[in-house]
């Protein structure tokens, strides 16, 4: 009877030590890719020339986002068979890609405008830099931070249940 | 000295037992039965679960001097239905939820539009753009497929109704998602 309790005391210890081990190498995750976004948006950028002549252009664009977030500062403690997390850490934009710099478009130029090429090309360049601030923007939207903290929340019940534990979070 | 061990194990035991029955009627308290469940769950109706903006150029054609082009914004609202819910859709069994629900839903809310372009001197330019509209929010909703939002709002919905679920005292809940059409 001693003996088997010595031997279970040794194994269950080992199995902890095990998981927070793995716990604290995942910690160590500085860009952990959460999840992919497409993201469309749409500007309207008006020229305004002499005489009240104006040249309007409408471009959509469409991005892939990719959110991820730095493990660091993740908090957890071990309790019985329940691995407890803290608050988990927002997510943040990690890198993107304008996939279709042109998804959509319409002009409507004054018809002998010397400069509607010069501001069209303008046009695109001030849609795809607003497209950019418009992605980092994204980090604030409510929705993103939810639905992904939901699948960091899965990824860490999956990951403390291969260990025979249950996750839980402090909201 | 034997007899006081045996008193004392016996106490231990004893304070045990209350503990754990204590416990479990605490549970008992908050845990709802099946009829009260599914009033409650019915209660919601319609849950919107997320809410994404959505944005479009749209361009409607119809003829020489009959075209123009909108700006379409709102947001893509996903949504489950859950007012249909009926008893045989939830099966409890040992302290774990069953819950057959409807496959969530989403549509699209405009709250804005800007015509950008036009030339309607042939054509009813109200029609026109109600058309167009109509045409930007299948566009809109075709773009939303694609990104995957179908995924992302069952998602929502296994996440808030657990939440729901376990707040009621159950410790889990596993859900099985139908077809809508059975509305």
């Amino acid at each position: 009877m001693r003996k088997f309790l010595i031997i279970f005391f040794i194994v269950s210890c080992k199995e902890k030590t095990s998981l927070e081990d793995k716990l604290e190498e995942i910690k160590k995750t500085e860009n952990f890719n959460i999840m992919e976004w497409t993201t469309r948006n749409v500007f309207e950028i008006t020229f305004t020339k002499q005489f009240g002549i104006e040249n309007r252009f409408a471009i959509e664009t469409k991005s892939k986002v990719r959110f991820c977030v730095s493990l660091n500062d993740l908090k957890y403690r071990v309790e019985g068979n329940y691995v407890i997390f803290g608050n988990l850490p927002n997510v943040r934009v990690c890198s993107y890609d304008v996939i279709e710099q042109i998804q959509n478009y319409d002009e409507d130029i004054f018809i002998i405008s010397p400069s509607s090429g010069k501001n069209r090309r303008l046009a695109f360049q001030m849609a795809i830099e607003s497209t950019k601030i418009m992605i980092k923007n994204l980090e604030n939207d409510p929705n993103i931070q939810e639905h992904s903290k939901q699948l960091l929340r899965n990824f860490l019940s999956g990951f403390v249940k291969l260990f025979g534990k249950e996750a839980k979070f402090e909201e | 000295m034997k007899n006081k061990n045996i008193t004392a194990i016996i106490g231990i035991l004893v304070i045990i037992l209350i503990f754990v029955f204590f416990n479990n009627f605490q549970k008992e308290v908050v845990k709802m039965n099946k009829s009260l469940f599914l009033v409650s769950v019915k209660e919601i109706k319609e849950l919107s679960v997320i809410q994404v903006p959505y944005h479009k150029i749209v361009k409607n054609k119809k003829g020489f001097f009959c075209e123009i082009t909108i700006i379409l914004k709102g947001y893509v609202e996903g949504y489950i239905n859950l007012e249909n819910l009926r008893e045989d859709d939830i099966k409890i069994k040992d302290n774990v939820v069953y819950i057959t629900i409807p496959k969530p839903e989403y549509r699209f809310n405009s709250n804005y539009f800007s015509v950008f372009k036009e030339n309607t001197a042939f054509c009813d330019k109200i029609s026109l753009i109600n058309e167009t509209i109509q045409l930007g929010e299948k566009m809109i909703l075709e773009d939303a497929k694609k990104d995957g939002i179908e995924k992302t709002i069952e998602g929502r919905v296994k996440e808030i109704l657990s939440k729901f679920v376990k707040s009621l005292g159950y410790k889990d809940v596993q859900f099985i998602i139908k077809d809508s059409l059975i509305q």
